[in-house]
């Protein structure tokens, strides 16, 4: 009885024991993606040397700014010193007008040509978790009056000012205050094409402003190119990169329409006067273009017909942009009620591509995560002016 | 010359086989020089727009009957195009999108001759619709036919939703064809996935057509509004058929003739009639809802609804006192809350209405002032009378219950509030962010973990480090706010935590069959009941074994009916009553654990001194016909009531987690299998201790007694880390293992590591002092009478 007793519990207890410890663990993770692909490779070698090339160029173009604006800085303090008693920017358009006049235009050369670089690169830089910080302070981020939520930043005047986070270095700070489109940071309203007029951009700009923003935005440069050399390229970059930077055409659209460019010397805005927001866009196609030509092979080898058409998809979209672009560049200036319907158009061929690109993600197993938060610094940053000694300019 | 009929028929064969392989051979190059579908249709539209532009170039150029000639020549490659790619197709099988297209050129050409600009535009706007128009129906007719790659092939020329930075376009429609092919899905079913998705996707561009009609209208861009009426009126048409259906035909022909007579007004340049007609179809068109949903979707929706509108109040008055934010992590939380609850409910607009005209509207009424309530920090019973009859509307048009607990809206809400917090962290505010961790665990913690602590307990444990100490090498949330981490580290935390909550969301949506149901079931009772029917089963064995008086017995099972009745009423309050949040539960837990423990030490120490320092022969018999004194009395209810109480709260919770998983036949047939296992054991337990020897039975009980309580302190211990009154720093050489945690309450935490030492410790020393009584006893008894 006793054997058959603890028999029976033995058996009782294992089995109890076997049961217990046999609840249904977590089930094999679920992927919404086809488990069928194999694994998609991409050499994005050519992506990051793009990216590299193009960040390397505009901070070569921010130096060289910054060292006209440390000049017309050094300029300005020789003048108060030797001049105490005169309006600085006005003894300089009266006695040096030529050399300012010179040094002004070769600032905003540089400014063009490295902004020109950054649009070349703004499809990956802004369309890249790890990058994006960069352009939120470099070209799109908003100033705290307008955003609550604006990139934390300080830049620091020589004369003590500070600003809390003023926005982005090219648009809310040196386009505005190399063409003196925000009247604070004017130093002089000036005839700079002798027609006897003070039209658009004739002004020259106001020192402490310049100096500071020209200083930051060439460390801003730095930094980003210090980034883009230190990022290792992944697909989910490259998708990212193109499912996040394609719907944006309609923003920059937007913005074209408000332009100089579209509605000429009715212009109300502060920034995209040097260069038109189409720009910006062929910039950011081109450098998603590359992208995509780059992963053709993991998109092919999923589905061939959807390479097909996202690759055609890209085409007609650059080329259509290009072609508007070439227009504007050849001297027209579209009416609002035109620039709205190319707007339009374009925003069309991109929401379809777009979606083409995401469907393509979920074919070749490419996680995306939109919500997924980029890299910030530890610190906000703090712009800090280096002062230049006064001296005259010529 | 005379040529055999034998080699005549020879001849002819190999003439027929010859020309049988020029036409074999040339077809597939024939064939791959007609472009796509989606290639041919975007050439028309491209051709199209073009001549629109010809017509804008017009307006400046000196001789613009060369671009109206242009234009129009343009429009007749369009039509070229159309005739050799599409139309055969669309004739055959679409005829209504066939003339539309075909009328669609006519007048487009008509008016590019004519240098009519709005005429065009409106006809490029019926042109493309009507295009859309028939490759949705030979979409749909293709694959009814079985023929899934011409479906796949149509499915290209297609519109979608708008996507933005932060939303990609999903493509439901894509993965339905996919799935067809790999036989995962029936034709039926992917057509209904698909006819869903491009409706949806077109009354999304229709609503967006009228609204830019408007802001054309506004600033005066006569072509551009012309265009859009085009594509509104174009638009209907492809989901006439569908509207017809739910809205009733005579509201869809009174949509139809609003439709005419705006593009009609936009044509003329009439902006008054414009605008009336573009607010009456969207006004007529707030009750239309394109995409089918099923009655569990729309319960999912309304649950989502109803949450984020309690949700409302919920931070609202955390964050707002006397007409100032106190709290702005609190406040702005109420207003995202606000706004989703919104987005929520224009989709479930037509169902509201549905069950009571007027609830719709007037919910809509409570929203906006909820919004001017809000901007306006008003106080917050104000806001929660507002809120409170929202919730009323939703519960009774919706039939949404109260039970917040629907775990596929609190995958949801998880994910606003990490974001807020991280948003907090960002900010450099480290408490806000911390409130918010807390709240989101909260709601974790009360929907899915419920369910996945049994069905997935590896899952569970993970996520629970991640929003705590940490888990496999990574620091948990809980610790790197608490060391104030910076931003970037906090963000891989929470997207190693969202990637884990996806796995966790995609578990939870397959459903559990029914035998997993009894084997779930089963498990809940089996482990929850195993422990305390081991233990004392093993004390009621011992007291009968050692013929002790009844009274004994019946104090433990009065303590353990008495727990089981207080687990009962709590769960019953917890429903009806009182709220118990999630971390009231988790105090509860916490502290009935280490009250345990207590209680078994002091039962350990007083069984072990009346065995093995008195000698509990003796001391039985000294208890024959006296009542137990109040210290063993206590010592065995409390033994009774603690090693029940724990495990019956924690039962009820996982059942009631398991049904929402699960049929109530299976959930009861796995019960009872359980419980009759359980009784099997008690009984055979009971039946043993009879036969065993009393010190060793003893020995191997005190053991069990001690393991339980070493489990239940670590245990306790977590109770309280979880309710936030104790910290959890991570000891990450400790490893992560379930069956540590489980079964010997080791988690990898400081706090509950020196909770279990310092209970080993106190062990050691009682037993040390009890055996050391014992040798001081043994030694007075030995020693010979007489000797001092």
């Amino acid at each position: 009885m006793k054997k058959n007793w603890i028999t029976s519990l033995t058996g009782i207890l294992t089995l109890s024991l076997i049961l217990a410890s046999c609840a249904p663990q977590a089930a094999p993770t679920v992927d919404s993606a086809s488990t069928d692909i194999p694994a998609a490779q991409a050499d994005l070698s050519a992506v990051k040397a793009y990216a590299v090339d193009q960040a390397s160029r505009m901070q070569e173009a921010t130096a060289s700014l910054r060292a006209g604006a440390e000049k017309y800085y050094a300029a300005i303090e020789q003048i108060k010193a030797d001049h105490p008693d005169s309006n600085p920017y006005e003894y300089l358009w009266a006695n040096h007008p030529e050399a300012a006049k010179t040094l002004l235009d070769k600032m905003r050369a540089d400014w063009l040509e490295a902004h020109t670089h950054y649009e070349l690169n703004e499809g990956i830089i802004a369309g890249v978790p790890a990058l994006a910080y960069y352009d939120g302070w470099l070209d799109a981020g908003a100033s705290a009056s307008e955003d609550p939520e604006a990139i934390q930043w300080t830049l620091k005047l020589a004369d003590g000012t500070t600003l809390e986070s003023p926005g982005n270095f090219f648009h809310t700070l040196t386009e505005p205050i190399l063409y003196g489109t925000v009247e604070k940071y004017v130093g002089l309203a000036v005839d700079l094409n002798g027609d006897g007029s003070l039209g658009l951009g004739e002004a020259l700009p106001e020192g402490e402003i310049l100096l500071a923003s020209a200083q930051g935005l060439d460390i801003a440069a730095q930094q980003t190119l210090d980034a883009v050399n230190a990022w290792e390229p992944t697909l989910e970059d490259a998708f990212m990169a193109m499912i996040t930077m394609i719907p944006t055409m309609n923003e920059y659209f937007e913005q074209w329409k408000l332009s100089t460019f579209v509605s000429g010397n009715n212009f109300e805005g502060t920034g995209f006067i040097a260069a038109s927001r189409l720009l910006d866009v062929t910039g950011i196609l081109q450098g998603l273009d590359l992208t995509y030509d780059n992963i053709r092979p993991v998109v092919a080898n999923a589905d061939p017909a959807l390479d097909t058409q996202i690759d055609a998809g890209f085409a007609d979209l650059v080329k259509y942009v290009n072609d508007l672009f070439d227009k504007e560049k050849a001297g027209m200036v579209f009416t609002p009620e035109e620039a709205d319907a190319f707007g339009t158009e374009a925003q069309d061929k991109a929401t379809a591509l777009a979606a083409l690109v995401a469907q393509a993600a979920a074919k070749a197993n490419i996680p995306l995560n939109l919500e997924a938060e980029g890299w910030s610094p530890d610190a906000p940053p703090v712009i800090e002016v280096t002062v230049p000694a006064p001296a005259p300019i010529e | 010359m005379f040529i055999p009929l034998k080699h005549v028929r020879a001849l002819r064969f190999i003439q027929f086989l010859f020309l049988l392989a020029l036409t074999v051979s040339f077809t597939p190059l024939a064939r791959a020089q007609t472009p796509p579908v989606w290639d041919s249709a975007q050439q028309m539209r491209d051709l199209a727009f073009q001549a629109q532009s010809e017509l804008y170039a017009a307006a400046r150029a000196s001789d613009p009957a060369a671009n109206y000639q242009t234009a129009a020549s343009l429009l007749d490659d369009a039509a070229k195009i159309y005739a050799a790619s599409l139309q055969p197709a669309y004739k055959k099988s679409a005829p209504t999108a066939d003339a539309l297209v075909l009328d669609s050129l006519t007048r487009a050409r008509t008016a590019a001759l004519d240098g009519n600009a709005s005429a065009l535009a409106a006809a490029r706007g019926r042109l493309w619709t009507a295009l859309l128009q028939g490759s949705q129906t030979l979409t749909l007719s293709t694959l009814e036919a079985g023929d899934t790659a011409s479906a796949a092939e149509w499915l290209k020329l297609r519109e979608y939703r708008e996507s933005t930075r932060v939303s990609a376009v999903d493509d439901p429609s894509a993965k339905a064809l996919a799935d067809v092919e790999q036989n995962q899905l029936s034709a039926e079913s992917a057509a209904e996935i698909i006819a869903n998705d491009l409706r949806d996707s077109y009354f999304f561009r229709l609503r967006d057509a009228l609204t830019q009609i408007n802001d054309a209208v506004e600033k005066d861009f006569a072509t551009r509004a012309a265009e859009w009426a085009g594509q509104s009126a174009g638009y209907f048409s492809i989901l006439q058929a569908d509207m017809t259906e739910k809205l009733g035909a005579d509201e869809t022909a009174a949509l139809s003739e609003s439709f005419a007579a705006l593009e009609s007004a936009a044509l003329n340049e009439d902006w008054v009639e414009v605008k009336t007609q573009a607010n009456d179809i969207h006004a007529a068109l707030t009750n239309y809802q394109p995409v089918e949903l099923t009655p569990a979707e729309i319960s999912k929706r309304g649950q989502l609804l109803y949450l984020f509108t309690d949700l409302i109040y919920v931070e609202y008055k955390n964050g707002v006192r006397d007409g100032k934010i106190t709290i702005a992590i609190e406040y702005q939380e109420a207003v995202t809350f606000h706004a989703q609850a919104l987005a929520v409910f224009e989709e479930l607009r037509p169902f509201i209405a549905e069950a009571d005209p007027n609830a719709a509207a007037h919910l809509e009424t409570i929203f906006g002032e909820l919004k001017t309530a809000i901007l306006n920090y008003a106080e917050p019973s104000e806001v929660k009378t507002l809120v409170d009859e929202a919730l009323g509307i939703v519960q009774t048009t919706l039939q949404v219950s109260a039970d917040s607990s629907d775990t596929s809206a609190s995958f949801t809400i998880l994910d606003t509030l990490l974001n807020e917090m991280l948003n907090a962290v960002r900010m450099g505010n480290y408490a806000d962010a911390e409130r918010t961790r807390i709240e989101a665990y909260a709601i974790y913690e009360s929907g899915p973990e419920q369910r996945l602590a049994h069905r997935a307990p590896v899952l569970s444990r993970e996520l629970e480090g991640l929003f705590w100490e940490g888990t496999e090498g990574q620091k948990g949330l809980s610790t790197l706010i608490a060391e104030k981490a910076p931003a970037e580290e906090i963000a891989a935390s929470v997207n190693q935590l969202n990637v884990k909550l996806n796995e966790a969301e995609d578990f939870l949506s397959v459903g559990m069959s029914g035998w997993l149901a009894v084997i779930n079931s089963l498990v809940i009772i089996l482990r929850e009941g195993l422990e305390a029917v081991l233990i004392l089963g093993a004390i009621l064995g011992y007291l009968s074994a050692t013929n002790s008086p009844r009274k004994f017995s019946a104090w433990v099972y009065l303590g353990a009916a008495f727990a089981i009745a207080l687990s009962v009423l709590l769960w019953w309050a917890a429903q009806s009553l009182i709220t118990v949040t999630v971390a009231q539960r988790e105090v509860i837990e916490g502290v009935s654990s280490l009250l345990a423990v207590v209680v078994l030490f002091y039962v350990t120490n007083w069984l072990f001194e009346k065995v093995y320092v008195v000698d509990w022969i003796a001391y039985v018999k000294e208890q024959v016909g006296k009542a137990l004194n109040s210290g063993s009395a206590l010592a065995l209810a409390g033994l009774g009531f603690t090693v029940v109480f724990r495990e019956g709260f924690e039962t009820v919770l996982f059942y009631q987690a398991l049904a929402f998983d699960a049929q109530a036949s299976s959930i009861w047939l796995g019960f009872i299998i359980g419980a009759v296992i359980i009784f099997a054991i008690a009984y055979a337990i009971l039946k043993l201790s009879k036969r065993l020897p009393l010190k060793p039975f003893f020995a191997v009980t005190g053991l069990l007694l001690m393991f339980l309580a070493f489990n239940l302190t670590g245990a306790g211990v977590r109770g309280l880390q979880e309710a936030g009154l104790v910290s959890a720093h991570l000891l990450a050489w400790i490893p992560e293992n379930l069956i540590l945690m489980e079964l010997f309450g080791v988690y990898p935490t400081l706090e509950t590591t020196l909770a279990q030492i310092l209970f080993l410790l106190l062990l050691i020393a009682t037993f040390s002092y009890s055996v050391w009584r014992k040798k001081k006893k043994s030694a007075l008894i030995t020693q010979p009478k007489g000797v001092s």
